[in-house]
């Protein structure tokens, strides 16, 4: 990091990045790998968490919608109230299969976190 | 990147550094650094632009509104709708704070 990454009300994209998740019971879920705008009206859209490894199986990406997550500063990381059940049965893609991100599939992603769409706000 | 970072209507974070800014008439600007995100909204609330120096070297760094950047396919990078300079002479981007 070149610039100031954190001040009381911003957090800056390069500083997301890598933030570890966790859940409320404080078990890591995995980290923060990228973060997606939506293009029209600069807003972050989705954390796109990595959770790597998981049942030997390579690393997988779960878009969370940005509302899902809280930032903890104690623990330094940003929490969700999800278990790994929840995880494994939310939508999640490979390095090898992208999802279409069309409209369908991400109403499909907020529906199951239950949370507002963002693109209505 | 192993994600896929763009769609039609969304860009990851980790593309848009990096990427070029161009002035309207194509004069290339600077580098996108970094943008700020507002941690209770999720809103981007500027992007970090460097202008000038050599290969992000000396460059300085500058708060951009995200609605003043408009992405141009062709040249690979951001237009900066906005001139550098206000009518009075005065820097139109107010500096961002660097730490080495």
């Amino acid at each position: 990091m070149d610039v100031k990454d954190e001040t009381t009300n911003l957090i800056s994209g390069d500083k997301v990045s890598g933030t570890a998740v966790y859940n409320t019971a404080s078990e890591k879920l995995g980290s923060i790998h990228d973060v997606m705008i939506d293009k029209r009206t600069g807003k972050v859209a989705y954390a796109v968490m990595s959770f790597g490894g998981f049942l030997g199986m390579g690393e997988s990406y779960h878009p969370l919608p940005w509302s899902t997550l809280n930032y903890n500063v104690d623990q330094g990381g940003y929490v969700v109230n999800l278990n790994r059940e929840q995880l494994e049965g939310a939508p999640h893609y490979g390095a090898e299969d992208s999802p279409r991100w069309d409209r369908d599939y991400e109403t499909r992603v907020h529906d199951y976190y239950r949370a507002p769409y963002y693109w209505g706000m | 990147m192993e994600h896929k970072d763009e769609t039609a209507s969304l860009i990851s974070i980790g593309k848009v550094s990096g990427t070029d800014v161009y002035d309207t008439d194509g004069n290339h600007l600077g580098k996108v650094e970094d943008v700020m995100i507002e941690k209770t909204t999720g809103k981007i609330a500027c992007a970090i632009v460097t202008f000038g120096g050599l290969l992000g070297i000396g460059g300085t760094f500058h708060q951009v509104p995200w609605h003043g950047l408009v992405y141009d396919a062709r040249q690979g990078g951001y237009v900066l709708g906005i001139p550098l300079t206000q009518s009075n002479g005065e820097s139109a981007f107010s500096p961002y704070v660097a730490v080495a």
